[in-house]
């Protein structure tokens, strides 16, 4: 007999997926591109294109700060729900923490209730928000470039770099916990298509889960 | 005022609160590293220093960059690149060539030569296209503009191809760029020769610029009416490769 087809629930919207995957895209090349005119010879495969990394890397960012515009304007809802998302952080948050850090055998306790982005989504999610931010002001100071204060447009290059390096290990964590660990395949399947199994839901976002069984929730 | 059920089951307000004072924390980094760089604020009036010539011994320049990066050879926190492979001169076989359209006559300089010339010594902040920069560098060597007039330059004088000993690399300046005080023909760096790999016996150095422009292990200079294009310039780099507004008459 087959078995009962689960139960989905929509964990993330239309728009909530745009902005993830638009913004993953272009931080990747940003990424490349900002490697790229950041390495020497003999390190840099792209030193002779070196205008046109230059050029993909101010349309990258400008298609960037674009995208936030277009989300606010076509979708304030989204923005306005991803902040609300991260703004409060209970005890079960702090938990959550304490959990993921300690090792798998010595977790005792269950994993604590969360709500529909748990405690180390909402904090990446704020620092990429400040790192974007970040990135933004530094970089249009640096395109300023020679019409300000060298120790200005210095200062701006120092904390790009800065932000970069400390972006990496985010992202890197971001993806390996996303893509290599079987417990967030759930979280992974909501990212790509919006929906969740809601037994996943229940299991790794209890809180959300209950607002959604009570008619609460909906995205 | 003591918090209700509903404000114990939420928590505590933290995200933008994080939000905002990482925020903070940015602007106040980048106010403190604007503090930091503000004695290097390059204009055309202070993008480099002169100072007593011989005035810098060699331990003086040293800085505890030990393990700051892999590129970074200690002690003065550059990172070498060349587009070809490092020439290997000695000073008995290295000569420096000064000829051109642009010029009445014409020599070739050994190194002695070189250092007979009146000595200058500049202190600058080097400063790479790539971002890394070095500050407090005190170069030691002649400007570019006595050996330019030791050779009678004439109305074709407009512009310099620096050519470097590795047979590959040039770039170029305009007469004028070349006049500045702050062109010189370095062999010495905090008191100690160039090394190998930042272009001995001698390189061109133009704190204004780039480092790119800055041509290394040179071999030839050529005064001429027309403008070439540099190594890079020619692979679509900028030919203006200055680190402020450049003058008017730049």
């Amino acid at each position: 007999m087959d078995e009962p087809r689960p139960r989905l629930v929509q964990r993330f919207s239309g728009a909530e997926r745009t902005l993830h995957w638009v913004y993953a895209l272009l931080f990747v090349i940003l990424l490349l591109s900002g490697l790229f005119l950041y390495l020497g010879p003999g390190q840099n495969p792209f030193l002779d294109r070196r205008e046109l990394m230059r050029s993909i890397h101010l349309d990258a960012a400008l298609a960037l700060v674009a995208l936030f515009l277009l989300v606010a304007a076509g979708s304030p809802g989204t923005l306005r729900r991803l902040r609300d998302d991260v703004e409060w952080f209970d005890r079960d948050d702090a938990r959550w923490l304490l959990w993921v850090l300690v090792p798998r055998r010595l977790r005792g306790r269950p994993l604590p209730p969360q709500r529909r982005l748990n405690a180390g989504q909402k904090l990446n999610t704020v620092l990429t928000a400040a790192a974007t931010v970040g990135f933004t002001v530094t970089g249009t100071l640096m395109w300023g470039g020679s019409a300000l204060p060298t120790s200005l447009s210095e200062a701006a290059d120092t904390w790009h770099l800065l932000l970069t390096e400390a972006m990496i290990p985010l992202v890197a964590g971001h993806l390996v916990v996303a893509l290599l660990f079987p417990s967030t395949r759930g979280a992974l399947r909501g990212i790509v298509t919006g929906r969740v199994r809601l037994d996943f839901a229940r299991r790794r976002h209890a809180r959300w889960a209950e607002t959604l069984e009570q008619g609460e929730d909906t995205v | 005022m003591p918090a209700g059920p509903e404000d114990v089951f939420r928590g505590r307000p933290i995200g933008r609160r994080l939000f905002i004072v990482l925020l903070g924390a940015g602007a106040a980094g980048i106010a403190l590293a604007k503090h930091a760089y503000a004695g290097d604020d390059a204009t055309p009036g202070n993008v480099a220093t002169s100072v007593p010539v011989g005035s810098m011994t060699p331990d003086e320049g040293r800085e505890p960059s030990e393990g700051v990066h892999p590129n970074i050879v200690p002690p003065e926190r550059f990172r070498y690149y060349s587009v070809g492979d490092i020439p290997d001169f000695t000073e008995r076989a290295w000569r420096l060539t000064v000829d051109g359209a642009g010029l009445d006559g014409g020599m070739e300089l050994r190194l002695a030569d070189l250092k007979a010339f009146p000595n200058v010594a500049i202190r600058s902040t080097f400063r790479c296209v790539t971002g890394w920069r070095v500050r407090n560098c005190v170069w030691r060597g002649v400007r570019v503009r006595d050996i330019v007039d030791a050779n009678s330059p004439n109305a074709k004088a407009k512009h310099i191809t620096f050519y470097a000993g590795d047979g590959v690399y040039t770039d170029t300046l305009t007469i004028g760029q070349a006049r500045s005080d702050h062109a010189i023909l370095a062999w010495e760096l905090n008191g100690r020769p160039l090394i190998r790999e930042q272009g001995y016996p001698v390189r061109l150095i133009y704190p204004d610029m780039y480092g790119y422009k800055n041509v290394k292990w040179l071999r030839r200079i050529e005064v001429k009416p027309v403008h070439d294009l540099g190594f890079w310039e020619q692979r679509g780099w900028d030919d203006n490769a200055y680190v402020y507004t450049p003058p008017s008459n730049g």
